[in-house]
């Protein structure tokens, strides 16, 4: 067994046994990392409330055959603003579902990890709801899968473009039109945040079509996952007005 | 382990299959429709303290602070796992409510992330109807020294401090 010293933002945890957790962690070094984390649901335990889903950590961990082991850790970043504010906490715990179904073990994913951390910060910080959709937009270009936005994915024709479908691979024209239709602004919106133009739209405060964004994002990244997102099923569109 | 011994257990493990079951009002475990805590009259029926295991309800009596009842969920939000607000007992809580006349209700769900997050929906849920909602305090373990906290739980102890008592 050897060991080693990485970053990580716990994804989810799984009881195991009496007082131990499998943890799951996104690393840049190590890709997606399984591993036990002993004794940490006693309330006597030192690195029990570090390794909780969204920290930021530094660890050290033994390579295991199956599992890891975390020895040590360290908190880098555990944002109380998305702990502590639910219309924060589901889109923060949806990026840790996507990140958790992306991201493969033992393959260093050094872009996406960046981009996690970074889309936690801003979304503890930013008032605009479209933190998540816009990670999601840039997830699907990292993944290699872009958006094609620039003009119609079928046809290549230029603008109008009034419809989106994810099977499609992008926005389409009034003539190859299926899918969702959408508004001029929301064509806009995903141009400039696939463009490289996030900060910009997370600065300009709400824009009519954000829900919009956020809901062509959610169905785009639930299709290259091939699998429903269930953070968004349960808590998002269940709404948090009534079960 | 004696064979005496090795039936005992195996009658009491028996015992326990046939004369448990969940409470019908709070789903706590016990001997019969009721629980010993929903029977028991003595009790304030105003105060509910929601808890999502019925071995939270060993913890918190063994405290003898308490003297409401409780709700066991059953489980907390975790949609990552794929427990929504409809795999655990919230639509039950809300039943209760009105014809209990509850007053107050004590979030008392596991200080995780989890946990925190069950406690920010029902308390999302019950605010607008009126209702007391509380959520336990976190922070030290008694007798333990504070050089060995660790910083989040010592940041909740500080964030969540009071007037000294004289």
């Amino acid at each position: 067994m050897t060991l080693y010293r990485d970053e990580g933002v716990v994804l989810r945890t799984v009881r195991l046994g009496e007082a131990d957790r499998i943890v799951t962690l996104a690393t840049p070094g190590h890709g997606k990392v399984r591993a036990v984390a002993k004794g940490v649901r006693r309330t006597k335990s030192r690195i029990g409330a570090r390794l909780e889903p969204l920290s930021h950590v530094t660890m050290l961990c033994w390579h295991g055959r199956e599992l890891d082991v975390v020895t040590q850790s360290e908190v880098l970043g555990s944002p109380k603003s998305l702990r502590g504010d639910l219309d924060r906490l589901v889109p923060a715990m949806t990026m840790l579902e996507i990140v958790d179904q992306v991201a493969v073990e033992r393959q260093p994913m050094p872009e996406l990890f960046a981009m996690l951390v970074g889309a936690l910060r801003t979304l503890a910080t930013s008032e605009s709801r479209l933190v998540l959709a816009g990670f999601c937009w840039k997830l699907l270009s990292v993944e290699g899968v872009a958006p094609v936005v620039a003009a119609c994915a079928r046809c290549g024709g230029p603008d109008p473009l009034v419809a989106f479908d994810p099977g499609e691979g992008g926005m389409l024209c009034r003539a190859c039109r299926r899918g969702q239709a959408v508004a001029a602004e929301t064509v806009d919106l995903v141009r400039r945040i696939v463009g490289g133009d996030l900060r910009r739209v997370l600065e300009e405060g709400p824009h009519d079509a954000d829900s919009e964004v956020e809901r062509l994002a959610l169905l785009a990244v639930e299709r290259h996952l091939e699998r429903r997102l269930r953070t968004t099923r349960h808590l998002l569109e269940a709404g948090t007005a009534g079960v | 382990m004696t064979k005496e011994d090795a039936v005992r257990l195996a009658r009491a493990i028996v015992e326990v299959k046939e004369r448990t079951v969940l409470c019908s009002v709070c789903f706590n475990i016990g001997m019969g429709e009721r629980c010993a805590i929903c029977a028991d009259e003595r009790r304030d029926g105003s105060v509910v303290c929601v808890v999502e295991d019925p071995r939270d309800i060993v913890a918190v009596e063994r405290t003898r602070e308490f003297r409401g009842r409780y709700h066991v969920l059953g489980g907390a939000l975790s949609p990552i796992d794929g427990i929504g607000p409809e795999q655990i007992r919230v639509r039950e809580l809300l039943a209760r409510l009105e014809p209990e006349h509850v007053a107050e209700v004590i979030l008392c769900t596991n200080p995780n992330l989890e946990g925190e997050a069950t406690a920010m929906y029902l308390a999302r849920l019950l605010k607008p109807l009126g209702l007391h909602v509380t959520r336990i305090a976190s922070g030290l373990p008694v007798g333990g020294d504070l050089e060995y906290a660790d910083e989040l739980t010592l940041g909740r102890a500080l964030e969540g401090r009071r007037e000294a008592a004289t």
